[in-house]
């Protein structure tokens, strides 16, 4: 058992560890759904693990033992779990747990209120058009799904821009980005070491929507302008098309070199690495939850056998 | 083609924002050459009678053809509960996609810098 705890918990950081890397070398939709996938059997696996660990030591509480009807005894001597760890992940799991909750009821509490504000709102397809000086562009999760700009961006824009903005959005509608980010963050307030792969997949989100607006304009250069363009404007509508001295940048100007960059290409390795990865994981899991049932069922045995032969 | 691979919702969207983005009423010609001269004329026609049925946009007679402008109704109500949404915490933020992040003044000199050299692409 304890060889599957180590392998398990070695992988589940070598996975968190490897999630920005790889958000970076994925083709965006591959690396959006991978990166999800990885962070959520990553979080779950560890939380068992953790859980698993922590009831060894739980299980040698006298009324657990006797509700279990398991020996403590027993138990105790053929835990191998050291008492400090499995304890330490009674002390890590409570809070992480209460943590957990706080944030699903905070996210279940926007997501409502982002759903009360767009039900009544008539649209265009799903675009919605704020009355605001303020050039600013969202979409909202579905089931009530809306583009939501304002008239300062929309005027600010050329066709082509507006078309390149309007596409970015209708790619996150239509591939429901808001759910795979959900449950991203959600793993990520699991286990706070796949923070930095939910931000990966949140950055691999903005990708797959750029690639979907510069295949829907059919120009990568001209969809990798509009979005610099729309960035500045969002930010100062007198910057538009004053021009400086180059540096290097965040997130925005990221995004552009990749549009003005070859399209993204397969990583056939990277999948295979992680997949591989992913697997171990999983089977070091199952190998835990077997061990530890076996573990319960031993100490389970020895104080009926026990109890048979005082009888 | 063009007007196909658009689906009719982008069309929709398209139509209604060039409205919106054009201060004086436009003629359904009009709209159909500020997003692309192949469009079907009766295509643009179907689209604009639709948001006119939703009451998304108003027409009135000029001259021979109508002319168009769009409607943004009850958009005070709207634009309240968008900066609601918007500005409420960062549980809302998450729950929503954002266009664009929040720019330094970094990243602000990369793209001035990364649209010259795109234009200077263009140009060559």
């Amino acid at each position: 058992m304890r060889a599957a705890v180590i392998v398990a918990v070695a992988v589940s950081v070598l996975v968190a560890a490897a999630g920005p890397a790889l958000g970076r070398r994925l083709p965006p939709a591959v690396g959006t759904r991978l990166l999800v996938a990885a962070a959520v059997l990553v979080a779950g696996c560890s939380v068992f693990v953790l859980a698993v660990m922590a009831f060894t030591w739980v299980g040698q509480l006298p009324p657990i033992a006797a509700f279990g009807e398991w020996s403590v005894a027993d138990l105790r001597s053929a835990d191998p779990i050291p008492t400090e760890i499995a304890a330490g992940s009674v002390v890590l799991l409570l809070p992480a747990a209460g943590w957990w909750l706080a944030v699903v009821a905070r996210r279940c509490r926007a997501l409502l209120a982002a759903h009360r504000s767009c039900r009544h709102l008539t649209a265009a397809g799903a675009l919605v058009v704020v009355d605001d000086q303020r050039p600013e562009a969202f979409t909202t999760p579905q089931p009530t799904g809306r583009i939501v700009v304002t008239t300062g961006l929309l005027k600010a824009l050329t066709s082509q821009e507006r078309r390149v903005v309007f596409a970015h959005e209708t790619s996150h509608l239509l591939h429901r980005h808001a759910w795979w980010l959900l449950a991203a963050d959600l793993a990520a307030a699991a286990n706070p070491l796949l923070r930095p792969t939910a931000r990966a997949a949140a950055r691999c989100v903005e990708r797959w929507a750029d690639e979907d607006a510069a295949a829907a304009i059919g120009d990568r250069r001209a969809a990798a302008r509009a979005l610099a363009r729309t960035a500045l404007l969002t930010r100062n509508p007198d910057l538009a098309g004053r021009l400086a001295l180059a540096a290097t940048g965040g997130d925005v100007p990221a995004r552009v070199r990749a549009l003005m960059a070859a399209p993204p290409r397969r990583r056939p390795a990277c999948v295979a690495v992680l997949a591989a990865l992913l697997m171990v994981l999983s089977a070091a899991t199952v190998m835990v939850q077997h061990r530890g049932e076996q573990l319960f069922e031993h100490a389970g045995h020895h104080r009926t056998a026990a109890v048979r032969h005082h009888g | 083609m063009e007007a196909e691979r658009r689906g009719r919702g982008d069309l929709k969207q398209q139509v209604f924002a060039v409205l919106l983005a054009s201060d004086a009423p436009l003629t359904p010609g009009q709209v159909r050459d500020a997003i692309d001269a192949d469009l079907a004329y009766t295509t643009v026609m179907t689209v604009l009678n639709r948001l006119s049925e939703q009451g998304l946009v108003a027409r009135r007679r000029a001259g021979r053809a109508y002319a168009y402008t769009a409607v943004v109704d009850q958009a005070e109500v709207t634009a309240r509960q968008m900066q609601r949404l918007l500005t409420t915490g960062e549980d809302r933020v998450a729950v929503l996609r954002q266009f664009l992040d929040v720019l330094s003044d970094d990243d602000e000199r990369a793209l001035i810098e990364l649209i010259g050299r795109i234009d200077e692409d263009g140009a060559r």
